[in-house]
């Protein structure tokens, strides 16, 4: 296998990280992964690969099209957290669940919580009201590495359910 | 000083002497975070402080923390911070903080809470030995007393929310202190750190990183937090944690059989330079003490307890080598002054 970068050397550093909500395997040489910032040496966190690291990404093919969704709840931009590499509040986790599914799948290989719960006092973060069914089918989407489905699902759910980002203008 | 408490508890750093000293001690970690409030790391002096009180006024409703020493960020020294450090009690990040930041310790009862850090409350449980289910469950007693005084931030699909989805879930990092020095000299250590990183197990050295790990102790922990159940998370580590100690007890019989002289040079030096040495590093103190350690546990050194080795751990750290001292050292006095402690401890036994 070749590095993506140089398309020279034989890769020996191989990555997983998440793009506009997809998960991409990035595999580099030593050369342009030292280059890149990755000390081989060093151990990194899962979270400066899988958040942090976005200029790795091969410049050809994937031009960017991100549009720059806010939470509603303290106000954050997609691009803010990314730097920082850290959620604004619990309300994040829904509003930019389209990069988080694929990135707390690639850590935690897991989707659902299987833990303690409190007791009495805390509620459940709002979730927006999509039918059970498309969320279903879209778990289930990403969960297979199917992004072109998951992708689709997300616009069907989005154009059902247009409530969410323009409802502060009633 | 109420700091004193803290300082002058010798934590869970005491093994008795007739046991193992491989594992060292045990740490629970949990990650929570209040509804009501945006994550720390996006809060304005005047939201942390908010929820400083809102926490400092929960935890005294809890009977469990009535012995508490509470130390915020914006009133201790720099040495005071690297103190508490170089105990394990607050992190980097938590040093660099100012107000409404801090950490509340109950240094009898072995446990501690850190205030905005990077989410509103890390709770840490810390004990001697592999005792990972009695600290989970002082840290769950202590969470829910804590729950039940304040909403945290919890969904049903994600479990508790934290700041950075790595902890997302129960929020649990449960890490056990290992001394590998066996391991180390027969060099496995570096596929058994490549071999746990595919399980989702971080090995770290606790003082500098990897192999390079200085005293050759390093930290176990959990990666994954997300789909497990806390007594999963803690049984699959303890389980590693046990087959680490038999790779270390097996090693240090190999040391023995195959590389005896290599083994008493080891040690032969090691306590040669620390008794003779007049300016020691922190690095080169640690390393060394680390072969004293082994030699006590494999019984070629006699005139020395392994408490003494681990006292001198903790004390050759710079922070605490500066308290003892009572002085501003440069780092060349530090050296100075840490040749010293050690040759008057070590030495002092030997006269017993
Ligand atoms: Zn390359
Ligand atoms: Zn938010």
């Amino acid at each position: 296998m070749l590095c993506d970068k140089c398309q020279k050397a034989p890769a020996a550093v191989h990555l997983t990280q998440v793009v506009d909500g997809q998960v991409k395997k990035i595999h580099l040489c030593e050369a342009c992964a030292a280059k890149s910032g990755i000390d081989l040496q060093k151990t990194m966190s899962v979270t400066d690969v899988l958040m942090g690291l976005d200029h790795l990404v091969p410049e050809t093919g994937t031009e960017k099209t991100e549009t720059d969704s806010l939470c509603p709840e303290c106000g954050i931009s997609r691009a803010e957290y990314k730097r920082r590499g850290r959620l604004g509040c619990a309300a994040c986790y829904e509003a930019f669940s389209d990069d988080l599914i694929p990135m707390i799948r690639a850590v935690h290989h897991h989707l659902q919580h299987g833990g303690k719960k409190p007791h009495a006092h805390a509620v459940p973060v709002e979730e927006a009201d999509f039918s059970g069914d498309l969320k279903a089918a879209l778990a289930k989407a990403v969960e297979a590495e199917d992004y072109e489905t998951a992708a689709h699902l997300r616009d069907q759910m989005k154009d059902g359910n247009p409530s969410g980002r323009e409802r502060h203008g009633t | 000083m109420e700091l004193d408490r803290i300082l002058n508890h010798p934590g869970a750093r005491v093994i008795p002497e007739t046991e193992s000293g491989i594992v060292v001690s045990s740490r629970v970690r949990v990650a929570r975070n209040l509804r009501a409030f945006s994550f720390p790391g996006w809060l304005d002096v005047d939201g942390r402080v908010d929820v400083w009180q809102t926490l400092l006024g929960a935890i005294q409703e809890i009977p469990a923390c009535s012995e508490r020493v509470i130390c915020p960020m914006s009133e201790l020294t720099e040495m005071e911070k690297h103190l508490l450090f170089e105990r394990h009690l607050i992190s980097r990040e938590m040093m660099a903080r100012g107000e409404g930041c801090g950490v509340i310790v109950c240094p009898e009862d072995g446990f501690s809470l850190m205030i905005n850090e990077e989410d509103h409350i890390r709770l840490q449980v810390l004990d001697a030995g592999l005792n990972l289910q009695s600290a989970l469950k002082q840290a769950d007693a202590l969470d829910d007393a804590i729950e039940a005084q304040a909403e945290y931030a919890f969904s049903s699909k994600w479990g508790y929310l934290t700041s950075c989805p790595t902890n997302v879930g129960t929020g649990l990092r449960a890490s056990v202190m290992l001394h590998l020095p066996a391991l180390v000299l027969m060099q496995e250590m570096r596929p058994i750190i490549n071999g746990l990183s595919k399980i989702g197990i971080a090995v770290r050295g606790l003082w500098g990183e990897n192999t390079e790990a200085a005293g050759h102790m390093f930290q176990v922990s959990n990666q994954v937090t997300l789909g497990d159940s806390e007594e999963g998370i803690i049984s699959q580590n303890e389980q590693i944690v046990q087959e680490l100690v038999q790779h270390e007890e097996n090693a240090r019989i190999r040391l023995l059989e195959e590389k005896n002289v290599l083994l008493q040079d080891h040690l032969g030096r090691a306590g040669g330079i620390l008794e003779k040495a007049h300016l020691l590093s922190s690095k080169e103190a640690l390393n060394l003490l680390s072969a004293l350690r082994l030699g006590i546990e494999l019984k070629l050194i006699t005139h020395l307890r392994r408490s003494v080795i681990d006292e001198l751990l903790l004390l050759t750290q710079p922070a605490h080598l500066q308290k003892m001292f009572a002085s501003d050292m440069k780092p060349d006095e530090r050296d100075q002054a840490r040749a010293e402690l050690v040759k008057k401890r070590i030495t002092q036994q030997t006269g017993d």
